[in-house]
């Protein structure tokens, strides 16, 4: 087989159909919303209490960071689901049985990822001249100094992002929830590192800074140290002339490493890519109780029915507790049995944790189940039982809100540790705090499930609203509550309000096609 | 009990409609909706099933207007969709329990018509077994234990016998006999012998119109005097499948034996031969299609 031309269809198909998608369009407009603010002012790179002149140089480098990233951060979540696309759609099945390879297959995805995110690349590049000629503060247009920040930091950068993302889909048990959780922890963990040089840094603004520095230091009452991002309308004035770096091998090589990284990445996913086997693998086999024979293969073929008219009679009689327990059932019976080991654990930190750091038990007991709650609202799209279920009565009063109530047992559950502490030593306000954040993340979740139809919005905003709030303690986002000083569950309970409003207009809109 | 349409339609875009003026009333009895795929069965079938929303037109239950108040319908509704998924993760008993109490069924009585379903579909044994690993056939075999739960009067299937085997297929042909009784079975196929045992009323639809909908015999006394058959030598048979309305070949010594719809006798050796439901459904869609000759596999 020609193994490029094989790799071009793989990716090509993919890319197609990846890029006539509405998730595509949205983060390629956030972007470039966001790249146009550049040319306002409302976005910029500071440096000793001074911005740089709009040139090509730097616009070019105040671009290219936005989107190392604004891409780092969302595009990862765009381009994560192309295994798992093909292995829900059948696709997987068909490709598995052609002489495909596995690096082959692995190669064409990685490819088809980096062409998406390099599309959104490219399409900042073109709006990178219009935007220097908007912001007229030097209207001439120097292609080098504009373009060679976008290739030589973005790129690899994609790189990286389209690899990694293969990597996770290849591995079965980093899908999913898991695996956008764990990004984003790593990229939020290295996006700082990376700027203080710890780890490699992936932005391109620590190979940027010097030269910028250099360029400002010269300027009355310049302020060592001072250099980052500005966001938001606190303009720094505008105080000297920069006009880019020079390229040198060392430069160059330093970017290599990301590509070669990426290619690593790829060629690890081969190892872990089970080419749409969805059988149990060797180990799990010899583990596993020697199941009981097939009835449909252990015996001679059966009959589809008899007797139909023996069938018991059946009355109607509606539970809310039945449907809520079935709600219940599914979003737990999912889920292996290290995640309950680990809830376990949560609940358990609840109470063995000493009385004074206790509460803290909260800060992973609300994100461990974030897998659980992502499946609300979009479970019946996931497996396509939505025309089953929405063919029952009343699918809007009877099975949304069980299935809300289930989240926010989940939610009492993990957090049972801590609760149950709190009532002990007469913490009621903790304990309404406590129940107010529960409410608020099952309602987040069922609203941003049956709005998006994917668990990715939610899996995506959480993550991002547990980095804010419980880990860097940002009031204003911090669901538990343990770093308020003062008592906000009436907040939280409007926001609550709203997400159910979301919820109940997404699923009706569903409803109503 | 009556189920009525009337000028139902249903617009995906601007220029295609996949379903448009159709009207028709179901009363109890078994209604077979014939069709090639992409006629708008399963549009039809959606609508009538309160999960698609019509762009035109009405449906009722004992004149009650479905659109509006779809519970009307839901709460006496069996319904197996062509394509539907299962939870995974969650055994016969389980999944079946879980739709029985979005029914609204009382759980102890639930119980004992699960048990009953699943001894009646033979899947008592895999009960247990997550459905996950269900193979094709006793996915099916769950759709119709779930469309049955609620002992409905209105049974909606669509293409309910993809993934059976042949036996299966005479046996669930035989199940929606014994059930139809009292109650409105409609069953969407583009199988022609999956109704021709079974149905007491054919609705033939073709790009989302209805064509015809009367009962299999009226449908047959159409066909009748305008089926032939003749045997060809074999290097003949591209060339009459260029000319011909061919519903059936069969290889024999001599040649191939054509099996040939026309108004008229093709060929000076051709005899008239009694038709099947399968002549006169292709028949219809022929004439629909402005009589070009159309084998039955492109159909």
């Amino acid at each position: 087989m020609n193994t490029p031309r094989v790799v071009y269809h793989l990716a090509r198909a993919d890319f197609l159909e990846r890029i006539r998608r509405y998730s595509f369009l949205v983060v390629l407009g956030v972007v470039l919303t966001a790249c146009y603010y550049v040319h306002t002012d409302n976005i910029d790179i500071h440096v000793g209490g001074y911005r740089g002149t709009m040139n090509s140089a730097w616009m070019g480098a105040v671009m290219t960071l936005i989107v190392t990233t604004l891409l780092g951060m969302s595009g990862f979540y765009l381009v994560n689901n192309c295994v798992s696309r093909d292995e829900q759609t059948g696709v997987g099945q068909i490709l598995a049985a052609t002489p495909v390879s596995k690096l082959q297959y692995v190669c064409g995805k990685a490819l088809s990822n980096f062409a998406v995110l390099s599309l959104i690349v490219f399409v900042l590049m073109l709006a990178a001249v219009p935007l220097q000629w908007l912001a007229g503060e030097d209207r001439t247009i120097r292609l080098v100094p504009l373009l060679s920040p976008f290739v030589l930091f973005a790129l690899p950068l994609v790189a990286i992002i389209s690899a990694f993302a293969i990597l996770i889909e290849t591995v079965s048990w980093l899908r999913g929830a898991v695996g956008n959780v764990l990004y984003f922890i790593l990229f939020v963990t290295l996006l700082p590192l990376g700027f203080t040089g710890v780890t490699p840094d992936f932005t391109g603004i620590r190979f940027l800074q010097p030269s910028m520095e250099q360029a400002a230091q010269h300027l009355p009452n310049y302020h060592q140290g001072d250099f980052g991002f500005n966001i938001g309308p606190d303009h720094r004035p505008r105080g000297f002339e920069w006009n880019g770096v020079a390229w040198n091998a060392t430069a160059l090589t330093g970017q290599a490493f990301w590509l070669g990284l990426a290619c690593g990445l790829c060629l690890i996913s081969t190892l872990t890519f089970n080419r749409f086997d969805r059988s149990p693998s060797a180990l799990r086999r010899a583990l596993a109780k020697r199941a009981p024979p097939d009835p449909e293969t252990a015996t001679a073929p059966a009959p589809l029915a008899r007797a139909p008219r023996s069938l018991p009679p059946v009355k109607l009689g509606f539970s809310f507790l039945s449907v809520f327990v079935a709600e219940l059932k599914l979003l737990l019976k999912g889920m292996p049995w290290w995640w309950h080991i680990g809830a376990l654990g949560g609940i358990v930190a609840g109470f063995a944790l000493p009385a004074d750091s206790y509460r803290q038990a909260l800060w992973f007991a609300w994100i461990w189940p974030v897998g659980v709650w992502s499946q609300m609202g979009n479970r019946e799209m996931r497996f396509q039982t939505g025309e089953l279920v929405f063919s029952a009565p009343r699918p809007l009063w009877r099975q949304l809100p069980a299935t809300w109530l289930a989240g926010v047992t989940v939610g009492i559950l993990a957090a049972s540790g801590v609760l149950i502490r709190m009532a002990a030593v007469g913490d009621w306000t903790g304990v309404e705090k406590g129940f107010a954040g529960a409410v608020f993340i099952a309602s987040l979740a069922l609203a941003f499930g049956a709005s998006s139809g994917t668990s990715k919005l939610f899996e995506g905003c959480f993550t991002g609203l547990w980095y804010l709030g419980v880990l860097n303690r940002v009031p204003v986002f911090d669901y538990t509550q343990i770093s308020a000083p003062g008592n906000y569950t009436a907040g939280w309970l409007v926001a609550s309000g709203c997400a159910l409003l979301l919820a109940f207009t997404g699923r009706l809109a569903r409803l109503r096609r | 009990m009556e189920l009525t349409i009337a000028n139902l339609g249903k617009q995906y875009s601007r220029s295609h409609w996949g379903l448009s003026e159709f009207s028709l009333c179901f009363q109890p009895g078994i209604i077979g909706l014939l069709g090639p795929n992409g006629a708008g069965k399963s549009t039809l079938m959606r609508m009538l099933a309160t999960v698609m929303r019509p762009t035109t037109g009405t449906i009722a239950w004992n004149g009650v207007d479905v659109v509006r108040s779809p519970d009307a319908l839901r709460g006496v509704l069996g319904y197996l969709p062509q394509d539907f998924g299962v939870y995974p993760n969650l055994n016969a008993v389980e999944f079946l329990s879980y739709i029985a109490a979005i029914k609204g069924l009382d759980g102890a009585s639930a119980r004992k018509r699960i048990d009953a379903l699943l001894e009646s579909l033979y899947l008592q044994d895999a009960r247990k077994r997550p459905l996950g690993s269900y193979s094709g056939g006793m996915k099916q075999r769950i759709g119709i234990a779930q469309a049955l739960l609620n002992d409905p009067r209105v049974l909606i299937v669509d293409e309910p016998t993809v993934g059976l085997d042949p036996e299966q297929r005479i046996a669930f042909r035989n199940l929606l006999t014994e059930l139809a009784g009292d109650r409105i079975v409609i069953l969407s196929t583009h199988i022609v012998s999956d109704v021709e045992a079974t149905a007491t009323d054919l609705a033939i639809v073709h790009h989302g119109r209805l064509l015809r909908h009367a009962p299999p015999e009226a449908i047959l006394a159409e066909a009748a005097g305008r089926v032939w058959e003749w045997t060809v030598p074999s290097a003949d048979l591209a060339a009459a499948r260029q000319r011909l309305l061919i519903s059936n070949t069969i290889r024999r010594p001599d040649g191939v034996q054509l099996r040939v719809i026309a108004d008229t006798a093709p060929d000076a050796a051709a005899r008239p031969a009694i038709p099947t439901l399968e002549d006169a459904y292709l028949g219809v869609i022929a004439g629909e299609n402005g009589g070009a000759a159309q084998s039955m596999e492109a159909l």
